[in-house]
């Protein structure tokens, strides 16, 4: 099924907020005002939003050490993500996540995890509490072309395909775990060709293509609602930037120049989308409008979550048990 | 309903059968001695451990050609690990009986000298780096020994053996992988018994075919009848020879079937299995009896095969012997082994 032209518009604007976030957020970690590290986004617009724009808004997702985009991508409000990164008190997780462990669960996010692979049994959890509880919602996991080489890939994908769960595997290969490429990493290159393993449908599609991504998964979203169980998709696609801000790789590059720049003149997401859209029917205005709108959404998210306090010192450890502890000393 | 005989499919063929390696007369003598050398050390030591000569048991009954195929095509100096159920995998690659069955009863002239027991002992002399009761724990230890071959530059292979269940443990995921990347020289040899415990294949696998996951690492995968000895030995021998021209891993799925329970002793509140179908198997896949038609077949003497039918009784029976004389270990040497540097027994007084 295709994308009709309210959601064309729709997928448009939410890949400019993902790329205008990070490349904000970009700035501002430099600028040293988010702490930690930061994994931004660009280049994966379109595999990230052709994916959640396929499902509801009680649809639950999971995601990974580079997961700004997923709750964008899924409707998020920009400002206590924003805020999140700097670790202030608004942020959607109160300051506690960061970028790294967020969850937005006001989109359905249930978690995201730095540890490579760790998202995939819990979205297949999900799944199976969806499948209990008979509430006909689906998981919709993302997990990266490194993470694929987990253990708990292969334990999930058989349980996910034996007990039919309505659960979608997304993998967002963008070509590198970290510096180490998949022709180094994996026995065979086609991750979705690992599906057949564990008797589900894999697919692949061109990650680049926010239509095309949108399709797969739609399908996959209804096969899983029917019962039909789990599907493997593997969205090829690219990071335009290094795996974190500000992380030197010494010696020999591991990808070249000309291979980056490639992406970034020819293939990127949103430079296609939008000449696709100008071909079918909306004008310049259409998409000028929704780029300014999207920059100033952005500024305000940066506004609010400058503006907002840290979370105070005496609060350190709510938030951890159910049945809260005491701060020593209080 | 009694199972039918396994389909026999190449999932991506190695070799044609006109090709596969023949079991030379000889081999095949040595072959059917060694099943029958684990079934009977695993009838009598049944019979011990039932007796209370010694603990639990796992028996490997039923499972001989899959075992004995598997290691004929292996030379002395390759490597083997094993699993929770592997009496089976030393007596196939030649191990002597009398350490085997005093390890059985923890005595000091065991093969481990009493410390590994029936699920943890390793059998050096025929190759073999470690058996393990962890499901799954075995995989890893292969593919890392195949590493050492790569790294060494020999020409060994290693042969992993692991049974259904393991096969959705994580660490095979990831050793396939790895293997596969980096081509080394392990054969990855799956015992498909069809239950994992009590779990049944089709209640715990994504689809049937264990062969069927190598393509997704990129190796090869082969399904073998596994009560069949010549079929078994010839992908072996296939899988063997490409590991050590450098061709990398294969994955070999050998259906095959236990007679006995799990474990000794072991009470299963719910039956997971009918009694037709153990019976089907008992009465018409045995491993030994088919192989003993085709021996016959082939022109070797029935009075051959009841010489080594009694050879081979003979050798159980010393071995109990052996083990039931033999002493077991000093309690003072509780801490010896354990580590390179030894600790002693009882700990030196504090100056």
């Amino acid at each position: 099924m295709a994308l009709s032209q309210a959601l064309k518009s729709e997928a448009y604007r939410r890949m400019l907020r993902i790329r205008r976030f990070e490349e904000e957020g970009t700035r501002l970690f430099r600028e040293g005002a988010i702490p930690g590290a930061y994994h931004a986004s660009i280049g994966q617009e379109a595999a990230i939003v052709g994916a959640c724009l396929a499902l509801n808004d009680d649809d639950a997702m999971t995601g990974t050490h580079r997961s700004h985009g997923h709750p964008i991508g899924k409707g998020a409000d920009l400002k206590p993500l924003m805020a999140e990164l700097m670790g202030k008190e608004t942020g959607i997780c109160k300051g506690r996540g960061g970028s790294m462990h967020l969850a937005d669960n006001s989109v359905g996010i249930v978690s995201e995890s730095a540890i490579v692979g760790g998202g995939i049994p819990l979205a297949t959890g999900v799944a199976l509490s969806a499948k209990v509880r008979k509430t006909q919602q689906v998981c919709l996991c993302f997990f990266g072309d490194g993470a694929v080489n987990q253990g708990t890939f292969h334990e999930s994908l058989n349980m996910g395909a034996l007990w039919r769960l309505p659960v979608i595997y997304f993998c967002e290969n963008n070509g590198y775990a970290i510096t180490t490429s998949l022709a180094g990493s994996h026995g065979q290159p086609s991750i979705a060709a690992r599906a057949q393993a564990y008797g589900m449908p894999g697919t692949v599609v061109d990650g680049q293509d926010v239509s095309a991504v949108y399709e797969v998964t739609r399908e996959a979203v209804a096969r899983a609602r029917r019962g039909e169980g789990p599907t493997l998709i593997e969205a090829k696609t690219y990071r335009y930037d290094e795996h974190n801000v500000g992380l030197l790789i010494p010696g020999k590059p591991y990808r070249s120049a000309e291979e980056v720049e490639e992406y970034r003149t020819r293939r990127d997401p949103i430079g296609l989308y939008r000449q696709r859209l100008l071909q079918e029917g909306f004008t310049d205005a259409d998409l000028t409008a929704i780029e300014h709108e999207v920059a100033g959404a952005v500024s305000d998210a940066i506004r609010f979550a400058v503006e907002s306090p840290l979370p105070a010192p005496e609060t350190l450890y709510d938030y951890m048990y159910s049945n809260p502890i005491g701060t020593p000393g209080k | 309903m009694a199972p039918s005989r396994p389909v026999h499919s190449s999932v991506s063929a190695p070799t044609a059968a006109t090709e596969a390696p023949q079991l030379t007369r000889e081999l095949s003598l040595q072959a059917y001695r060694r099943m029958v050398r684990i079934r009977q050390f695993e009838e009598e030591a049944m019979r011990r451990a039932m007796a209370g000569e010694f603990s639990g048991m796992h028996s490997s009954s039923g499972q001989e050609a899959a075992i004995v195929g598997a290691c004929l095509a292996l030379r002395d100096d390759d490597y083997i690990t094993g699993t929770h159920r592997s009496h089976g995998h030393p007596i196939g690659k030649g191990a002597d009986l009398k350490p085997l069955m005093a390890e059985l009863y923890g005595k000091a002239t065991g093969i481990c000298k009493g410390r590994g027991g029936s699920m943890h002992l390793a059998d050096r002399k025929v190759g073999i780096i470690g058996e393990s009761a962890i499901v799954g724990g075995g995989i890893p230890l292969a593919t890392g020994a195949a590493l050492s071959i790569q790294v060494r530059g020999t020409d060994q292979v290693s042969l992993c053996f692991f049974g259904d269940g393991a096969a959705n443990q994580g660490t095979f995921g990831e050793s396939l992988n790895l293997a596969a990347i980096w081509k080394l020289p392990v054969i990855f040899f799956c015992e498909n018994n069809l239950y994992a415990i009590s779990t049944p294949v089709a209640e715990s696998h994504g689809q049937p075919d264990i062969a069927l996951r190598a393509s997704g690492f990129g190796l090869p995968g082969v399904i073998v009848d596994g009560q069949d000895l010549a079929e078994v030995y010839a992908a072996t021998a296939v899988a063997v020879s490409r590991a050590r021209q450098g061709g990398g891993p294969t994955l070999i799925e050998a259906k095959t079937y236990r007679f006995e329970e799990h474990c000794l002793n072991l009470q299963v509140p719910i039956p997971y299995r009918t009694p037709q179908e153990l019976e089907h198997y008992k009465s018409q896949r045995d491993p030994l009896v088919l192989y003993r038609k085709e021996m016959l077949r082939s022109g070797i003497g029935q009075a051959q095969i009841d010489t080594i039918e009694r050879d081979v009784a003979a050798e159980v029976a010393d071995a109990v012997t052996f083990a039931r004389q033999s002493p077991l270990p000093d309690p003072r040497e509780v801490y010896d082994y354990l580590f390179s540097n030894p600790i002693h027994y009882p700990p030196e007084p504090a100056p």
